[in-house]
């Protein structure tokens, strides 16, 4: 969720909605936040959360996500896209929206 | 199924808006180089030990072998020295082989990490590292990822960077006052309870430099060996840091080093559709943990950086002085290793300077360079804060890196292989919140 809300706020996208979801198997986080053109890097972020789920490396390197302050950039897109299932982002109607999925069990 | 879409359309107000979805799902897949990179290492561990069996082909080589394992081990134990060059290279090729098939066997997923902490196994063979003192490290992750309920696989680069504390096993075994049958016991239990704590610290220690020291697990098992050395100290033990080091080999291995290099050069090209596609991606990476470059820009790609890395490594040791002992092939190998996960030129050269404007201020004696070109290449742990500070950054971090590591290895005894790995925590600890401030005052 921090990697989302910093992603967020440093494309100046301040007034959005968060909403978490959880499943029988898994969770679900969506954010959603209005703005007048789609973020510059909205390519390159997805092609981060886009990395396919590696369970090998996340119990090890979870720590490095949700810190207070963010050095690593894309590095920790990427390493939350190692942690997920599955990705959608889009922007459309003025409207720019990240929904994530994790399932409890590898 | 993925699906990018771009269009433009128009809006009802007049406007003209884009409209981009991207989805990803679960049938996404890595490209599948997993049998080519396991054949890759697997080809190098067998020519490590055929380098053993061929340069040693005599009774010496089991009695080499024998001497290896029961040595202490404590830093800097030259298996060169200990053993023989050729036992030293056979040990390397059986553990690095048997990590290989644990990964194997465990269906663990190759990727920059993994090269890196293979390679490190394979470095640290040569000096500290046998498949006697390793083994109850691995046991010890194995029983701690039975009683989370997780597989094994999700602990595999802690246990293979854990091998870093082997030698509390092989002193407790060999150096102390306990006969062989207790001290190999005793040795084996608190191998696999250091097993067993070094999952969870090493996650939690990443907090500690926030990502910015690549040898996490060396930091964290620098403070396990303090304690451990601590403990042994109350009850009476000193522990001696012995100074073992083989220069009679240096032609011959400095050869295997040039050709291990020009080969993941040549074998990266090709891999790499001859081209050097991602090369410009890896140079421009800060190189901050988690950065696994065969994911992000290809095999090929890191393939040629390690080989690339390998060679200007050589190349620093010949510029010193130095020669190709055990420890200082153990230091190539780890960079070459760690230049699939974070290192390359860009952000190691500023460490290399440091560290050597540090020894050449300073009144330290650089007539041996061993000590210097093993923290100078083991400091490349450093390279994250030069690849995201800046050049001068970097240097500032070789420079503390090379006042700091002469100093923290009493508190391990040299029980702690990645003594380097140790300072650099506490070096990047200390610079990464004052250059955060730094860059907060100036923006």
């Amino acid at each position: 969720m921090n990697e989302l809300l910093v992603y967020f706020l440093s494309n100046d996208i301040v007034d959005f909605q968060a909403n978490v979801q959880f499943h029988n198997n898994g969770f679900r986080v969506e954010l959603q936040g209005n703005c007048s053109k789609a973020p510059a890097d909205m390519n390159e972020f997805a092609k981060m959360l886009r990395i396919p789920r590696n369970p090998n490396m996340e119990d090890y390197y979870d720590e490095l996500l949700g810190t207070s302050k963010s050095h690593a950039g894309s590095r920790e897109y990427h390493l939350l896209g190692m942690m997920i299932d599955d990705a959608q982002i889009s922007y459309e109607d003025f409207v720019f929206k990240v929904s994530i999925y994790r399932r409890f069990e590898v | 199924m993925e699906k990018t879409i771009n269009s433009t359309a128009k809006h009802r107000k007049g406007e003209f808006m884009t409209r981009r979805i991207i989805h990803k799902t679960k049938d996404q897949s890595y490209p599948d180089f997993q049998a080519f990179l396991y054949r890759l290492i697997a080809a190098y561990c067998i020519i490590l030990m055929l380098i053993g069996i061929v340069s040693d082909p005599s009774i010496d080589l089991i009695k080499g072998m024998f001497r290896i394992f029961t040595s202490p081990s404590n830093l800097i134990t030259d298996y060169f020295e200990v053993g023989s060059f050729g036992s030293a290279f056979l040990n390397s090729g059986i553990l690095t082989m048997a990590s290989l098939l644990l990964l194997w066997i465990k269906k663990v997923r190759l990727n920059g990490p993994m090269i890196a902490a293979l390679f490190t196994v394979s470095g640290f063979s040569f000096f500290g590292k046998d498949i006697f003192n390793s083994v109850p490290i691995f046991l010890g992750v194995s029983i701690y990822a039975r009683l989370v309920r997780k597989p094994y696989s999700q602990f595999s680069l802690a246990a293979l960077f854990g091998s870093t504390l082997s030698p509390v096993i092989s002193y407790i075994a060999f150096g102390s006052n306990l006969p062989w049958p207790a001290g190999i016991i005793i040795g084996y239990l608190v191998g696999i309870f250091i097993g067993m704590i070094l999952p969870p610290l090493s996650s939690s220690f990443l907090q500690f430099h926030r990502g910015f020291s690549l040898y996490n697990v060396g930091f964290t098992s620098g403070i396990i060996a303090m304690m451990a050395a601590s403990i042994m100290r109350l009850f009476g033990e000193e522990i001696d840091t012995p100074r073992l080091i083989a220069r009679q080999y240096s032609t011959e291995a400095g050869i295997f080093l040039c050709s291990l290099s020009i080969a993941l050069l040549l074998v990266g090209f090709v891999v790499n559709n001859r081209s050097l596609k991602g090369m410009k991606s890896i140079i421009a990476s800060p190189g901050v943990l988690v950065t696994d470059f065969v994911t992000e820009d290809g095999l090929g790609a890191t393939l040629i950086n390690m080989g690339i890395m390998g060679l200007l490594m050589i190349a620093f040791v010949i510029l010193l002085g130095g020669t190709f002992s055990g420890p200082i092939v153990g230091a190539v190998l780890t960079v070459i290793g760690f230049s699939a996960f974070g290192c390359h030129i860009k952000n190691s050269l500023p460490i290399l300077a440091g560290v050597v404007f540090a020894a050449f201020v300073s009144p330290m004696d650089t007539s041996d360079p061993v000590t210097l070109i093993m923290s100078a290449l083991f400091g490349t742990s450093l390279a994250p804060i030069a690849g995201y500070y800046g050049i001068l950054s970097g240097i500032a971090a070789g420079f503390l890196h090379m006042t700091l590591v002469s100093n923290v290895t009493y508190l391990h005894g040299g029980l702690n292989l990645y003594n380097n790995g140790f300072s650099c925590g506490f070096v990047a600890a200390c610079m990464v919140p004052f250059l955060d401030m730094m860059i907060d005052i100036k923006e």
